[in-house]
């Protein structure tokens, strides 16, 4: 069942992640991403990490694919008329390093020992593992400074997007 | 039950697919949202390996990296507004020159 699963959601996000790639409409590339980040999620919620994947489909395809929407939007980006259709050295360079590092990249972790890719044992989780509780413990137990430190960076990051988006920048 | 290494390679094509569409493509908007591909499949790979470990402190990890990403959203698409009222495009091709 958790292989059918793991099928299903993997080829959606893989699919999805092409048609991004190859789509020439970025606001249909744009919806393409989000199914792939609720694939992605889906996959999270898979490997027990329960709050994180809500946090994925909140945060990620909430939020930041909005603001994709919104810029995407604002300037009016139609859809492509030359892009991917010329042949060129440069393209195929990229297309030849990307092969390359992906055949690498899964060889690696395909190839992986047995004994070093075994799974824990659901003893040796902490108690509540994956949920909103003890993600909270984490983050103001043991990640507290990292938890605070993400406070200024997103004043920061609203600070600048402010400042850069105004009209006599 | 499905293999670590299958969330492993699976994390990798993601993050291969992210990586050829930041090379590939010219819409400043499609490398953006490649980027946010990659950030998605080091998340995943991240999220395996706690599974891995039976160690769920990369759960709040993840958590900062989504942070971070919402961040450089944020700013980075502020800066294709203010580089697009420029030039009134935003294929990558038209911004080569370090000066105006």
């Amino acid at each position: 069942m958790e292989l059918v699963l793991f099928i299903t959601f993997g080829l959606t996000a893989v699919a999805f992640a092409l048609l991004m790639l190859f789509g020439r409409n970025p606001l249909n590339g744009a919806l393409s991403l989000i199914v792939v980040l609720g694939a992605t999620a889906a996959l999270f919620a898979m490997l027990g990490a329960w709050f994180i994947a809500v946090m994925q489909i909140a945060v990620y395809g909430g939020a930041i694919m909005m603001l994709f929407i919104f810029v995407l939007m604002l300037l009016n980006v139609k859809a492509e008329s030359y892009e991917l259709r010329r042949l060129s050295a440069t393209k195929a360079v990229g297309v030849g390093f990307a092969a390359f590092m992906g055949y690498k990249l899964v060889s690696l972790m395909l190839g992986a020992p047995a004994a070093l890719t075994a799974y824990a044992p659901d003893a040796r989780f902490p108690a509540g593992a994956g949920t909103v509780g003890r993600a909270a413990r984490l983050l103001f137990g043991e990640q507290l400074l990292s938890f605070q430190l993400v406070g200024p960076l997103l004043l920061v990051a609203m600070i600048g997007a402010v400042v850069l988006a105004r009209k006599r920048f | 039950m499905v293999p670590l290494t299958w969330y492993l390679a699976l994390s990798a094509v993601l993050f291969t697919l992210g990586t050829a569409g930041v090379l590939l493509r010219k819409n400043g908007l499609i490398v953006f949202m490649s980027i946010e591909l990659m950030l998605n499949a080091a998340n995943l790979a991240l999220i395996a390996f706690a599974r891995h470990h039976g160690n769920d402190t990369s759960h709040t990890i993840v958590l900062f990296v989504m942070a971070v990403a919402a961040a450089e959203a944020a700013v980075g698409l502020s800066i294709f507004i203010a580089l697009f009222r420029r030039r009134e495009s935003v294929y990558i091709d038209d911004y080569r020159a370090l000066k105006y």
